[in-house]
């Protein structure tokens, strides 16, 4: 099981960016010599020790990596794994947003072989695409032999590329989008026994398991960054009813002047000092309300929330799911207590959860206090008279205090060291602003109840 | 130059107000007094004309509403129009209810400021004028016996003489001494007149 080539090339395929796949970094071959001459059963345990440690050494790779490293780590895997191997191509592709294409995301291979193709769009290889959708596992270890006859454009691949051996496993992600770990052989027909499909397997999971982190954290990082966008806009809402009254004290005065200069010129004789001072004063405080408008302009940022028909309950699991990292290190568990046969509500998306974030937020940290026993938040989703949904998110903390309860809801308004007292605010402008409406319920050591209800989307479904 | 038959005072914390509204009042004839504080205003001495307040409702410190308050403790009520750039119903509904004139959302119209301004200096010389004939009414009660005032009650609640003296126990012939001395005392013209004295001051009979 000598590697074919010294040196080989190993590309990563960015997913969004086929440039990437000409980007081929060149590996210095380590020199792994994998056979031993000698006694048969001894070759075979000493084999079986190395390809062990290193299942055990890709595995280990990938504790507690850093997000940006995990891509590098997939790919220097693949390429570890291709060259013990022997194998001259391997990849990791995933689904597309519609399930359709698939698209390459990291990929080994050896040098004098063709790259591979950075998408498999759909109907391209049908029947290999639905057997990978369906979960099966394919290996090939003669082709083009192997391919079944209904499996027409496979088998025209197979020729095309000059494919000897495929071996796919497809693996499921937590995010809805699967992926798949090919390895393919040119050169020499190969078997894929299969405790070397089920290591492979696990592998791959590995794989996934840290890309659907990646991504979970990437999609994170977006809502925050939407987030902090929102929490500015929710500030200009608080000051613009501020911005308001400075612009509208010089106009009122502005209008007075106006009116008694016309008085003044009316009567007669007019006192052309005091008429001249009534100008000077009508020009001061014009200029004082244009000021106000200059700054206002720099303070005002486009945003154009999209309210559509949507499941409230994915809002909430999707909102939960991104905050897991955190609810595990406050030692907070959720309890979701969901509707299922619930319509949808109209709503903007990411205003929508970040509602439910605000509430699941506040809620842990309503429960931080170290000598609390049960930390627990309950979601709740139901029907709220027949045209809206109601969601309320219960903690395990120890309440709001009565005389606290009116004011939770009031920007600025807050009973943490650390919080600004927006993201209520923001909340509750939010829910009135989709038509609802937001209130906050609290027994002296049973917790604080945070409920809002959200209009369903009936009439324009 | 200007008639001081009455004043308008003015408080507002905005500088531009308090060049602005009082050019529009003298334009109107009117004579006016600025403060930019409610506590500059209560710091001062009112003036005995027929008077009101032009208020700013939004200021530091103590705002419109609760110099409205502080000053209803007042014997004489000193008419209120507020102005303010935030006009919420809730507020201008407390606001009249709590007696004022008006309730202007800047920026408001000259007429519209000026027609407030005469109703409120109206309502303010109808004010004086029922406090000094409070003062009056009162003045003469005071003249009053015990025992003419008990039957001063019972007069105008509309009971006869023999009704009262049965109620007070004495003769109708006595009842009838007292009321002459509190007619008289009263300086009534008639029983109208009593009543509406009586009514001023708030005398009512005992219950039967």
């Amino acid at each position: 099981m000598r590697s074919p080539a010294r040196q080989r090339n190993s590309c990563s395929l960015a997913r969004t960016s086929t440039e990437a796949a000409q980007e081929c970094e060149r590996v210095e071959d380590t020199g792994d010599d994998m056979a031993i001459e000698g006694c048969p059963l001894a070759d075979v345990l000493e084999e079986r020790f190395r390809f062990e440690r290193l299942l055990f050494d890709v595995s280990a790779s990938f504790v507690n990596l850093p997000l940006q490293e995990i891509d590098g780590q997939i790919q220097r895997s693949l390429q570890r794994l291709g060259r013990y191997l022997g194998i001259d191509r391997s990849s990791l592709a995933q689904f597309s947003e519609d399930k359709r294409d698939m698209v390459v995301t990291h990929c080994y291979v050896a040098s004098g072989i063709l790259p591979f193709p950075p998408v498999i769009v759909d109907g391209q290889l049908p029947w290999y695409s639905e057997q990978i959708r369906r979960g099966e596992v394919l290996r090939f270890s003669r082709l083009p032999e192997d391919v079944p006859a209904e499996a027409v454009a496979e088998r025209e691949y197979c020729i095309r590329e000059g494919l000897k051996s495929n071996l796919a496993i497809p693996l499921k992600t937590g995010t809805g989008r699967n992926c798949v770990l090919t390895f393919a052989t040119f050169r020499n027909h190969r078997t894929w026994p299969d405790d070397l499909v089920q290591r492979l397997q696990l592998i791959g999971q590995i794989f996934t398991t840290s890309l659907a982190r990646k991504q979970t954290e990437e999609r994170m990082w977006q809502l925050r960054d939407q987030q902090a966008r929102m929490a500015r806009v929710a500030l200009i809402g608080e000051l613009a009813a501020a911005i308001a009254h400075e612009i509208n004290q010089p106009l009122c005065a502005t209008v007075s002047n106006a009116q008694a200069g016309q008085r003044m010129l009316s009567a007669g004789q007019p006192d052309l000092v005091e008429l001249r001072a009534t100008l000077e004063d009508i020009a001061a405080d014009s200029r004082r309300a244009s000021a106000v408008v200059a700054r206002l302009r720099g303070m005002l940022q486009k945003t154009n929330p999209q309210p559509e028909p949507l499941q409230i309950n994915e809002a909430v699991e999707e909102m939960v799911a991104l905050i897991s990292t955190q609810l595990n290190h406050s030692g907070v568990t959720v309890s979701l207590n969901l509707r299922r046969d619930l319509p949808r509500v109209l709503g903007d998306r990411v205003q929508v959860q970040q509602v439910v974030l605000n509430l699941a937020l506040n809620a842990i940290d309503a429960m931080s206090h170290p000598q609390l026993d049960l930390r627990n938040i309950t979601i709740q989703s139901d029907l709220h008279g027949d045209d809206k949904v109601i969601v309320s998110v219960h903690d395990s903390g120890p309440g709001i205090d009565q005389e606290h309860l009116a004011a939770v809801f009031d920007a600025f308004f807050t009973t943490k060291p650390t919080g600004i007292g927006v993201g209520l605010a923001i909340s509750r402008s939010i829910v009135e602003l989709h038509g609802g409406r937001i209130w906050a319920q609290s027994e002296p050591g049973q917790g604080a109840t945070f409920q809002f209800t959200m209009p369903l989307a009936k009439d324009l479904s | 130059m200007m008639p001081d038959t009455s004043l308008v005072y003015v408080v507002d914390d905005d500088p531009s107000m308090l060049r602005a509204l009082p050019r529009l009042l003298h334009s109107a004839g009117l004579r006016c007094q600025v403060f930019s504080s409610a506590v500059a205003f209560l710091e001062h001495d009112l003036c005995d004309l027929p008077s009101c307040l032009v208020l700013d409702v939004l200021m530091p410190d103590i705002d419109g509403l609760e110099l409205q308050r502080r000053l209803s403790q007042q014997p004489l009520p000193l008419p209120i129009i507020f102005i303010t750039g935030h006009g919420d119903i809730p507020m201008s509904v407390r606001a009249i209810k709590a007696g004022a004139i008006d309730f202007l959302p800047k920026p408001f119209d000259d007429e519209e400021l000026l027609s407030a301004v005469g109703r409120a200096l109206e309502q303010s010389a109808l004010d004086r004028a029922r406090h000094l004939d409070e003062s009056l009414i009162r003045e003469r009660v005071e003249l009053l016996s015990p025992r003419e005032r008990e039957v001063f009650a019972h007069v105008v609640s509309g009971k006869l003489n023999k009704q009262i003296g049965r109620r007070l126990g004495v003769t109708e012939k006595t009842i009838k001494v007292h009321r002459a001395q509190v007619v008289r005392k009263m300086q009534a013209g008639s029983l109208a007149d009593l009543v509406r004295m009586a009514e001023r001051v708030g005398i009512t009979a005992p219950p039967t």
